[in-house]
């Protein structure tokens, strides 16, 4: 059970999270307030993150209740904790391949228009925080383009890009 | 910060509203009494002031929590009512009218600020206006013909001045002195009632004695003193118009601390009011009491003597509330928790299992076992008591479908007569506020389409007076409830004539059906045949809301026609949502619940025996008919070979209409607690919510009125495919 229960909870500040935060970044942790941060996770090998303030818990995947009739990019119903939450497949909602269940990511749990969501991505990664400048939006971007419900990028080291996920209007528009 | 502020002012006004809508109901309550006791002819002027009082404070309420319209409202209506309350103005009809009408706009003003959580929500309703302008008009008009109820025979009766000690008559309220009047003119036995105290007690034993009184006569005020010497002990006088026997009254007060002294109401000609009070026996100077009363008046205890102060003395003298007020989604909340303790429980059964195969430590298994069974029962109690808090009789519907009744009779000038029984039957807070529009819906249309005009009536040998009848009770796990009219019945012609005009069945259909098929039409969307709309029933929106919204709540409703004897509406409800018996079937390895009350019977078929009746599978159960439905086909499911040999039906039954659910086998029964699925799933039509069976796994709940719908619609489809080829 204990397993299950978030790895941090709303509070950004939570001593939990700054042990997943980059080792530079924990020394100026204190710096960081200001900073925005990013909740970072896989999928098809490629590094997403999204508005850390959006996630509430990070809990490994339950048993999944399929709804019929429902469109293919909602997996089911889960119970956590005594609350009923649909689950999401992030995979399909950015157009890759589905998952196949069951499987070993992790559920990131998101509040949309004052619903509980979980998003299933293949793993969490850790928390970025970087500084406003560093944030490519479409206009500064040098290479290729935002696609759909792609916010910004960031590029956290050499060859590393991490897109950020426009959640508020891929939520709102595929649910 | 900012939000955690707004977050105080949010339930400071949900607290407001509460109290607002409570006060609301009572006026309700209390005008639909004095409604009864116009016809009655017998008006107790204590629920005038009742009003009055309700007004009050609703007023200062309002006042407080910024809600303008409402203060305005309840401002004019107290206005109203203590002219009322004064006799000033005569309570007509037409003013009870108004005032019910100001209840009514109070109750959408509340609800409207309580929908946007803003109190400025209903400010500019033109309603508003509108009511506030007839108030006036109605003020106006009533200074013109001032006071049409003054005393008749004011030169005969002795004057109230001359009756009491000025001390103790300069203390009392305007209102107070005209009851006392009121009292004197119709030669009323007056009496001063003497008693004591304790400080502590006082609420209840004020009670107590009030209680008493009351069916005797009229208590017109009381006045409190602090007896001197004993401190903890509060001497009240009251004074008391007796209307019954005096042996009456000596009886019930029999046993209490109490002295009784008859204030003597001796018929004086007008001119003694000029004389001094030596004439009048109570104000005597030798009179020990009456000096007393003087003294005690005077150093009186303020808050319990301030005359101006009538509203909230009343309100601090009644006795302490036993009731709390719980939002029940807090009760929601607490029935989670318990069904998650439900799960521990289990798990906990899991381990001590566990305890003994792997540890072979039977001896420990035995007694966690023991002890987990008492955990077991006492959740089983909670759980009882948590469904009991949410239980509320009937009676709160009641008091709002009356106050409906009365304006459509009055409107529609058809006298009606409501009786209801079974008020007091239990159910579901939530239900109850689901069920009071469509009660309202069939009882309007009762009154509207089904009892006819007083000349029709006449003609058709029945009393002039319709009579609706309301019945509820309780049954198993349901509670009925049942609406009659006794009206000319629903016109079967008629509703063939529309069903077909607007092409809901064909003229083909229309020959073979029964005639209570037909009447069942009503419920079909577009079927309102009223030839004109009226403000009473509406238009377009019919049967077919009523109908959808107690299927939402997981209700049925049926209907009875009579031609020319009356129509009757059988409404079956769960007695809670919160949580159901259901049947755990299983579907392709994965586990569905059917509530039981949708469920009929379960039994196992033999392939040979299905059959097809117009392209459709059936079986013959009870030497009739009974359409199948392949869950797994209808769900979608995908299992090619993997068929089970042998499967069950469950005979799903909605209101008369039957459907056999083929699912793979029948796991068990089990109570279960629905919940909602989220707003991401509210296009799922055929699951009425999810449930937790242990172990953190999930069961989707099947509404299978939703279903027996869906495969009608199919097996429609494929009758109307058929019909042209016969």
């Amino acid at each position: 059970m204990p397993k299950d229960i978030s790895l941090y909870d709303q509070h950004p500040e939570n001593k939990e999270l700054s042990k997943r935060s980059v080792p530079g970044d924990a020394a100026n942790a204190a710096a960081d307030a200001g900073r925005p941060g990013f909740l970072c996770f896989t999928l098809e090998g490629d590094e997403y993150g999204v508005d850390l303030h959006v996630v509430q818990e990070i809990v490994k995947p339950p048993a999944l209740t399929w709804v019929p009739t429902t469109p293919p990019h909602i997996l089911g119903v889960v119970s956590i904790r005594g609350a009923v939450i649909t689950l999401v497949d992030l995979r399909q909602l950015m157009g890759l391949p589905p998952t196949a269940w069951p499987r070993t990511g992790r559920v990131l749990i998101v509040e949309n228009e004052g619903e509980r969501i979980g998003m299933l991505v293949d793993a969490v990664t850790l928390v970025r925080r970087v500084d406003e400048e560093e944030l490519e939006t479409g206009t500064s971007l040098d290479t290729g383009e935002l696609t759909d419900y792609m916010l910004c990028l960031f590029r956290p080291g050499e060859d590393q890009v991490v897109v950020v996920v426009d959640l508020d209007t891929m939520l709102s528009e595929k649910l | 910060m900012a939000k955690k502020k707004n977050k105080k002012d949010a339930k400071a006004l949900n607290e407001f509203l509460a109290e607002a809508q409570e006060i609301a109901e009572s006026l309700g309550k209390n005008l639909m009494l004095l409604d009864n006791a116009i016809k009655e002819g017998d008006l107790d002027p204590e629920l005038v002031n009742e009003v009055f009082r309700g007004m009050h404070t609703l007023k200062s309420l309002s006042g407080t929590f910024g809600v303008d319209p409402l203060s305005r409202i309840a401002h004019y209506e107290e206005n109203l009512l203590d002219q009322l309350r004064l006799g000033r103005i005569e309570l007509t009809p037409s003013v009870l009218d108004l005032l019910f009408e100001s209840v009514d706009l109070v109750t959408r003003i509340l609800s409207q600020v309580s929908d946007v959580g803003d109190n400025q929500a209903a400010d500019g309703l033109p309603e508003v206006e509108k009511l506030l302008e007839k108030l006036h008009r109605l003020g106006e008009k009533q200074s013109e013909n001032a006071s049409p109820t003054g005393p008749p025979s004011e030169a005969a009766a002795p004057q109230p001045e001359l009756l009491l000690e000025s001390e103790v008559f300069e203390v009392l309220t305007e209102y107070e002195e005209h009851r006392l009047r009121t009292n004197i003119d119709r030669g009323v036995a007056l009496y001063k009632i003497h008693t004591k105290f304790g400080l502590e007690s006082i609420d209840e034993d004020l009670d107590k004695i009030k209680s008493k009184l009351k069916p005797l006569g009229e208590i017109i005020t009381y006045l409190p003193s602090a007896e001197e010497g004993e401190p903890d002990r509060l001497e009240i006088q009251i004074i008391f118009a007796l209307q019954k026997n005096p042996l009456d009254l000596e009886e019930a007060v029999d046993g209490m601390d109490v002295e009784l002294e008859r204030i003597e109401a001796k018929r004086q000609p007008r001119s003694v009011m000029s004389d001094p009070p030596e004439h009048i026996p109570s104000a005597d100077p030798e009179d020990p009491l009456a000096e007393e009363i003087a003294r005690h008046t005077k150093s009186a205890p303020a808050a319990l003597a301030e005359p101006e102060a009538e509203g909230s003395r009343a309100l601090s003298l009644r006795s302490v509330s036993q009731t709390v007020r719980v939002d029940i989604r807090k009760l929601d909340t607490l029935m989670n928790v318990v069904g998650e303790l439900a799960v521990i429980c289990s798990a906990i059964a899991r381990v001590s299992e566990d305890i003994r195969t792997v540890l072979g430590r039977r001896d420990l298994t035995l007694e966690l076992h023991r002890i987990n069974r008492g955990f077991e029962r006492r959740l089983a109690e909670l759980r009882e008591g948590i469904l009991e808090v949410r239980m509320v009789p009937l009676t709160q519907m009641l008091d709002r479908l009356n106050r409906m009744i009365r304006k459509i009779s009055r409107d529609l000038e058809k006298e009606v007569n409501f009786i209801v029984s079974g008020a007091e039957t239990e159910v579901d807070k939530l239900i109850i506020e689901e069920m009071s529009n469509p009660m309202m819906h069939i009882i309007r249309n009762a009154i509207d389409h089904g009892i006819e005009s007083p000349q029709e009536r006449r003609a058709a040998n029945k009393p002039d007076v319709g009579t609706v009848a309301l019945t509820a009770y309780q049954k198993g796990n349901h509670v009925m409830i049942e609406i009659e009219d006794d009206g000319k019945g629903i016109d079967v012609e008629r509703i063939i004539e529309v069903a077909t005009r607007r092409e809901l069945i064909s003229e083909e259909q229309a020959r073979t059906m029964t005639d209570q098929e037909i009447t069942e039409l009503i419920f079909l969307p577009g079927m309102s045949t009223a030839t004109e709309t009226t403000e009473i029933s509406g238009r377009g929106v019919g049967m077919d809301v009523v109908k959808t919204h107690i299927g939402t709540i997981g209700g049925v409703v049926e209907v009875q026609s009579d031609p020319g004897i009356g129509t009757k509406f059988m409404i079956t409800l769960p007695v809670t949502l919160a949580i159901i018996p259901a049947l755990l079937v299983s579907i392709a390895d994965r586990v569905y619940a059917v509530p039981i009350n949708t469920v009929a019977e379960a039994l196992y078929i033999q392939p040979e025996n299905v059959h097809q009746v117009m392209g459709t599978e059936a079986i013959t159960f009870r030497g009739k008919t009974l359409f199948l439905c392949r869950l797994d086909e209808f769900f979608g499911f995908s299992r090619g070979d993997d068929k089970p040999e042998d499967s069950c039906v469950v005979v799903a039954s909605y209101g008369h209409r039957r459907l056999g659910l083929v699912v793979d086998g029948i796991i068990g029964q089990q109570d279960v607690v629905i919940k909602p699925l989220g707003k991401s799933l509210s296009r799922v039509e055929v699951f009425s919510g999810v449930t937790d069976i242990g172990d953190q796994r999930l069961a989707l709940v099947l509404d299978t009125a939703r279903i027996i719908e869906q495969s009608q619609v199919a097996k429609d489809r494929v009758e109307r495919r058929v019909a042209p080829v016969e």
